[in-house]
């Protein structure tokens, strides 16, 4: 049989224009070609074994490229390998032409942005575009930091800002848009001050609430983007299923210890979060970025990469990190850029998607913050009850189970130190007629100890401290005062 | 291919004009069509503009060349010294940067040239080529030759 190979093909089929081959049917063909030249098996197939879109196989004028049509008996014919050649231009922006003309930039704001003016990509549209865009930023801590700060200063129209808690000494580190008389004010209201401060035109907008199942929808509704900055995955999860299911596109950032990562999901039909991570790590695999710790500018190297990915989507200029992941290691100062493809099978932005309203799925189970219902529940003592046991010098082992370094912060006195690696090896140094204590920095950790040992076959009786050393902080033994 | 390691492109400024002529004229639709040529010198002779039998063309961001036509116009080339080395369509009001779109149905070794029109006028253009199936497309420089 005679194969005609396009030019635009060739070079992978020996430089050849006709090829003759054995083989009666298409599928036999190919397996006669990618056996002849070994390199064309590659330009023809995807690693999962498809053939690649920009093949089609015609045989006479006819379309054969459909796999159902590979085993039919062929006689007599030629078989072509043709290109099939498409693309498209980008969308130029998220923000209408429309959106774009309604707005005007007054003397003062020519004057602030005349360096984003000065550039040819950016110029009198690109700023008009980022007047006229609605951004919400879930998350005012230290991604969220650096993305308020460079998107109020570039001159976003309208801001909005979710978060539920309140600032505390320990944000400091990294939340550069707090100061020290911001403690314990909502972060919200710190973050408002921080952009009026900076342009007074921002029409700024506050939510400190959480963000759960039933409000997220209406949080970010009408709006062109998302910022994700937020350190949990349930919020993760929620904040990228919410914008799946509106159509609206997300900047994803998160970090951890010494990395981040930076990517942009659901933009024209692109892939979503989940299929890169399609479920959260099991937990207390990972410790949150709370117990895990991050160097100070992190965060502000992350989220000013989010701000720019977010104005470049505004813009519609350069190139995005639309399904891709970067990866940057501010410890060894690597980088990469990982492709993320689109999951077909993607329970929520795939063929057949499961999850077609947020109300409906559970991500308190998604994410494993329920409790078990078949599990024994884990008895605990407040700090309270600890440190009055200590008073009282009432028999207890105390078993710490944090890292070396977080040990070096903080001791606990006349604590025995077991890593959550070794317990069960380690069981024997246990005294199962006490009571036997587990502290960890927040009280996850030592809660996943007890599972831990309880499954290994440990009949004692096993406490865990609620809150962790965390909550340890303010109580104030009688005999030492301020010993933690 | 010597030069395509150095990522350069040496560009005729005649058939820079042809490009940007059919660009201005398919605006605000997109224009297409295949560069001839010697890929071992990475050299462009001429070109051949085709239709755009896309179904989405009057929306200005999409293109299909329909595999018929690369068939004619392989078939009308010299045996020995004429190619179809690359692609080239225009963007209308949009950069000259590869669309997603682009970048997925890019057919390996293949020179893609790019041209920004924007209100009827050629802004940009810049050339691409991606070595690999599964490689990221590298952006060429381009020398304006006559």
């Amino acid at each position: 049989m005679k194969v005609y190979i396009s030019s635009t093909l060739r070079n992978y089929f020996g430089k050849n224009a006709e090829i003759e081959t054995t083989g009666t049917t298409i599928q036999e063909v190919i397996d006669h070609l990618t056996d002849e030249y070994p390199d064309s098996k590659k330009i023809l197939f995807d690693e999962k074994g498809s053939l690649r879109r920009f093949i089609r196989i015609y045989v006479g004028d006819e379309d054969n490229t459909e796999k159902d049509k590979w085993y039919r008996k062929i006689e007599g014919e030629e078989i072509l390998l043709l290109p099939s050649i498409a693309g498209g231009s980008p969308r130029e922006s998220i923000i209408s032409d429309e959106r774009r003309k309604e707005v005007a930039l007054d003397d003062s704001e020519v004057e602030r942005f005349g360096k984003h003016l000065m550039l040819r990509e950016i110029s009198v549209k690109g700023q008009k575009r980022i007047k006229a865009s609605k951004v919400v930023v879930f998350g005012a801590g230290a991604l969220g930091s650096a993305v308020i700060q460079y998107l109020a200063a570039a001159g976003v129209g309208t801001m909005k800002v979710v978060d539920p808690e309140t600032v505390t000494l320990e944000n400091l580190q990294s939340q550069v848009i707090h100061s020290q008389r911001d403690l314990k004010r909502p972060k919200v209201a710190s973050a408002r001050d921080f952009v009026r401060n900076m342009n007074r035109s921002i029409v700024f907008e506050d939510e400190n609430t959480k963000p759960e199942a039933d409000n997220i929808a209406s949080m970010i509704e009408d709006y062109d983007v998302v910022v994700d900055c937020t350190d949990n995955y349930k919020t993760r999860y929620l904040i990228n299923d919410a914008c799946a299911l509106l159509g609206i596109p997300e900047v994803f950032g998160a970090i951890y210890q010494y990395e981040g990562r930076v990517g942009i999901f659901n933009l024209d039909n692109g892939p979503c979060l989940r299929c890169l991570y399609p479920a959260p790590p099991e937990k207390g695999l990972v410790p949150t970025c709370a117990e895990g710790g991050a160097i100070s500018p992190l965060p502000g190297i992350i989220g000013s990469i989010q701000a720019n990915e977010t104005l470049k989507l505004i813009m519609g200029i350069g190139k995005i990190l639309n399904g891709k992941l970067l990866s940057i290691d501010s410890l060894n100062l690597r980088s990469s850029i990982l492709k993320v493809d689109k999951d077909n099978k993607c329970p929520l932005c795939g063929m057949n998607p499961e999850i077609t309203t947020i109300e409906e799925f559970d991500y308190e189970e998604f994410c494993g913050l329920k409790e078990d219902e078949n599990e024994v529940p884990v008895e605990g003592f407040t700090p309270e009850e600890l440190a009055e046991k200590i008073e009282k010098k009432e028999p207890l082992t105390i078993i710490d189970v944090r890292e070396p370094h977080e040990r070096a912060i903080l001791r606990f006195p006349e604590a025995i130190v077991i890593p959550i690696g070794q317990l069960e090896r380690r069981m024997k140094e246990l005294d199962p007629d006490i009571d036997t204590v587990f502290i960890c920095k927040e009280g996850k950790r030592s809660i996943l100890a007890i599972n831990t040992l309880r499954e290994a076959g440990y009949k004692g009786p096993m406490y865990n401290l609620k809150g962790g050393i965390d909550a340890m902080k303010d109580i104030i033994f009688s005999n030492e005062g301020a010993w933690l | 291919m010597t030069e395509i390691m150095e990522n350069n492109l040496n560009l005729n400024i005649d058939i820079c004009m042809k490009m940007s002529f059919q660009g201005k004229m398919a605006y605000p639709e997109e224009c297409c069509g295949v560069l001839i040529g010697d890929m071992d010198e990475l050299k462009i002779d001429k070109i051949c503009s085709l239709e755009n039998s896309s179904e989405q063309s009057k929306r200005g961001d999409r293109f299909i060349i329909d595999p018929g036509e690369i068939i004619n116009v392989e078939k009308n080339l010299e045996k020995d010294t004429e190619s179809i080395i690359g692609i080239y369509h225009s963007h209308p009001d949009a950069e000259a940067v590869l669309s997603r779109e682009d970048e997925e149905n890019m057919i390996p070794g293949m020179l893609y040239i790019v041209l920004s029109i924007v209100d009827e006028k050629c802004r940009n253009i810049r050339a691409y080529l991606k070595t690999e199936p599964d490689k990221e497309a590298t952006s060429l420089k381009l020398n304006y030759v006559r």
